[in-house]
């Protein structure tokens, strides 16, 4: 009898347990330190991947939709092109509404920006690669309604925080 | 002549530059990893911090760009910490802090709505606060606070206060 009533008591004790770490959301937060790998430009087709500075600050709770606030995204880099065509430019990606967000995913619309000028204005895209290892890359890849090219926004994670 | 085109050109440089600077948003984001300072429940009055039992887990992340309003997704907040307490009254609960939406930033604060979860209960829904003091400097002591009105109890009744441990400004 007594045993019984452990066990009962145990399996509850496990059940509460399990379904709070169910119910437990979790956030993370992922950081670009001057460090990024390529920027490509869907206006002009460049790809750049001379980038003299490149930062990135995200965090991001699961799951999305849920309310605004869910997610916060923005990179900037200044690109570095040697021909006329594909020169100089300073790119700022920004998330505009995230629509769903898992461990590893922000896809939402972004506002894409080169040297202060709007020129993708809430397209759609997706951040993945997110939930990786520190020394590990992410992709934002941006569909441009204008342009048979896709936006992208490549760097790699230098600091996380998850709980 | 040559000193005063010298002039003209240095000033519409710095004028470039400075325009440029004031163009352009910040972006910030704040850690606390485990390091937790106060919690105060409005509903139970409960006050935690190291003299009540501290925290057996507190983190928070944050990430923003100013200035706000602009997008939905100008900034993010959520701290969750894990009160110790000994009381009857106050006893050891989990608190979830979550920005809703967001209506002002500035380098120091996010100002907006807020849910507040005890024990994964949903206790205060989109309630106006204020995290402040999000711009000092990380790993010396600093601490933010968060303050959130209560319908019930009253304004700046909710407080959610940790220590910056890391930061990220550009």
């Amino acid at each position: 009898m007594k045993k019984t009533v452990l066990t009962i008591f145990v399996l509850v004790l496990v059940g509460m347990f399990s379904t709070s770490a169910m119910a437990q959301l979790k956030t993370h937060s992922v950081w670009t330190n001057d460090n990024g790998l390529v920027i490509v430009d869907a206006s002009n087709n460049c790809e750049y991947t001379t980038l003299s500075s490149f930062d990135m600050a995200t965090s991001w709770t699961q799951p999305t939709p849920g309310y605004p606030a869910q997610a916060h995204f923005r990179g900037v880099s200044k690109a570095e092109g040697l021909t006329h065509f594909c020169n100089n430019h300073f790119y700022e990606f920004s998330l505009n509404n995230s629509v769903g967000t898992d461990g590893d995913t922000i896809k939402g619309y972004w506002d894409v920006y080169r040297d202060g000028i709007l020129m993708c204005n809430s397209c759609p895209g997706n951040a993945y690669g997110l939930g990786a290892g520190v020394g590990n890359y992410y992709k934002l890849i941006i569909n441009d309604p204008f342009s048979t090219t896709d936006w992208a926004y490549i760097g790699y994670i230098d600091q996380r925080k998850d709980f | 002549m040559k000193k005063t085109v010298l002039t003209i050109f240095v000033l519409v440089f710095v004028g470039i530059i400075s325009g440029s600077a004031m163009a352009q948003p910040f972006t910030h984001s704040v850690w606390t990893n485990n390091n937790g300072l106060a919690i105060r429940d409005a509903l139970t009055g409960c006050n935690y911090n190291s003299l009540t039992g501290g925290f057996s887990g507190f983190n928070m992340a944050t990430s923003w760009t100013e200035p706000t309003p602009g997008t939905p997704a100008d900034a993010h907040f959520r701290g969750v910490g894990k009160a110790v307490g000994f009381s009857f009254a106050c006893l050891t609960r989990t608190y979830d802090f979550r920005l809703v939406a967001s209506t002002a930033t500035l380098p120091d604060s996010i100002t907006g709505t807020w849910n507040i979860f005890r024990n994964g209960v949903l206790v205060c829904a989109a309630c106006n606060g204020v995290a402040y003091n999000l711009s000092v400097p990380a790993g010396v002591g600093n601490y933010y606070k968060v303050y959130i009105d209560d319908p019930g109890a009253g304004p700046q009744t909710w407080l959610y206060s940790g220590y910056l441990d890391v930061r990220k400004d550009f």
